[in-house]
């Protein structure tokens, strides 16, 4: 018992200066954010949603009476509830672009793509290369979940991996696939490991994308290894 | 029985997959599943908790369901928040669930015939080991009662 938590110490007192960008604050932000704020992270936590009904079969941190509240606000009064000194707690009910960087990158030692849109996944994964700071892509839908570490400069990117969104017309999210909620936990689960990696600079898992779309897989994800390409847009030297 | 409108938003994103739609939710909705709370306590309440907002009906709770919730349960776990510190379990899962979707019955009355179990021997230390944890057991019972309970 004793020998279990004394890593669990160490990371804390490592981890307690670190600031982690969360993009998006649903079913993957909201478990994400209770792993890195139990290890006494600073997080930043942005959306520019409000919780919905549909929401709460899979989004565990919001209840009815939250319905129509910004899910930032509504995320930060429950980790507060929950202990967490709202000192360390940012958040921003914007839509992460590009072009608002100023409100939400600052300090960043880490971005955590919570979202669930490709187009903010690719430009997390560019801001992430072009600042050179490590990012997290997560995803889920339906029973499948992914989750890649970049590690600007050392490993392939998410655009190495996938080059551009899919057209419009094979784009599925939450909304039109539908998902089971339980799948979150486990992407939540894993991206708080690989962010306790980046952030103590174990690379182990990085450049490495975990991917699962069945029960089985859960318990032993597919490890898909990847060389960064040259010709990336984002990463590679003609870019 | 029949969904309701809002049983039919709450869980929309559960109907429109194609291992589940509206019979799938229905299952969901008439379960009872025994949830084992004398071991693997933190990666427990996570399923109990996902179980409860899939709209799993019954959920029958056993082992240290009276223990009261400390700091700890809190840092390892999901569900609860400081002002629990001190109540039952189950009184906090109850209080907590019944906020979110009152479609669940948390209940200790092991007189009720569960139709499906979740006992987890494996021990957790953080949070992140009892999501990844959790969410496993959750899924596996979720999908054996949208597809294994099938009628033929």
């Amino acid at each position: 018992m004793v020998n279990n938590l004394i890593p669990s110490i160490a990371i804390v007192l490592s981890l307690t200066n670190k600031r982690v960008v969360i993009v998006g604050a649903g079913g993957l932000g909201g478990p994400i954010s209770y792993g890195l704020a139990a290890c006494a992270c600073h997080l930043t936590l942005c959306d520019n949603d409000t919780v919905a009904l549909s929401n709460l079969h899979r989004q565990i941190q919001f209840q009815l009476s939250d319905i129509g509240t910004l899910k930032t606000t509504a995320l930060c009064n429950t980790l507060i509830q929950r202990g967490i000194n709202a000192d360390k707690l940012i958040h921003h009910a914007i839509r992460c672009t590009a072009d608002n960087t100023d409100l939400w990158l600052d300090g960043a030692d880490l971005i955590i793509d919570a979202s669930d849109n490709f187009e903010t996944k690719f430009m997390v994964n560019d801001l992430s290369v072009a600042a050179q700071i490590p990012c997290l892509i997560t995803s889920s839908l339906r029973y499948c979940g992914q989750i890649l570490a970049v590690i600007p400069g050392k490993t392939g990117c998410y655009r190495c991996l996938f080059e551009a969104p899919p057209h419009n017309e094979f784009i599925d999210n939450c909304n039109t696939g539908g998902i089971v909620g339980a799948v979150l936990a486990i992407v939540a689960g894993i991206a708080v490991q690989q962010a306790q990696q980046l952030l103590t600079n174990d690379y182990t898992d990085a450049g490495t994308l975990f991917h699962f779309d069945n029960l089985e897989e859960t318990i032993t994800p597919r490890k898909i290894q990847f060389e960064q390409r040259h010709d990336c847009l984002a990463c590679g030297d003609r870019s | 029985m029949t969904l309701s409108p809002t049983q039919i938003e709450r869980y929309s994103r559960h109907i429109i997959l194609p291992n589940v739609g509206g019979v799938g939710q229905q299952r969901l909705l008439n379960a009872i599943v025994h949830c084992d709370l004398s071991t693997s306590k933190s990666a427990t309440l996570v399923a109990i908790v996902y179980l409860a907002s899939a709209g799993v009906g019954t959920l029958i709770l056993s082992g240290d369901v009276h223990h009261p919730v400390t700091h700890h349960d809190i840092e390892t776990s999901i569900c609860f928040e400081l002002n629990d510190i001190g109540t039952s379990y189950i009184t906090a899962l109850t209080t907590k669930m019944t906020a979110s979707n009152p479609d669940v019955t948390i209940t200790s009355n092991e007189s009720l015939h569960p139709h499906h179990r979740l006992i987890i021997t494996d021990e957790t230390h953080t949070i992140q080991d009892a999501l990844i944890l959790g969410g496993q057991h959750a899924l596996s019972v979720i999908t054996s009662i949208v597809t294994v309970t099938q009628q033929p």
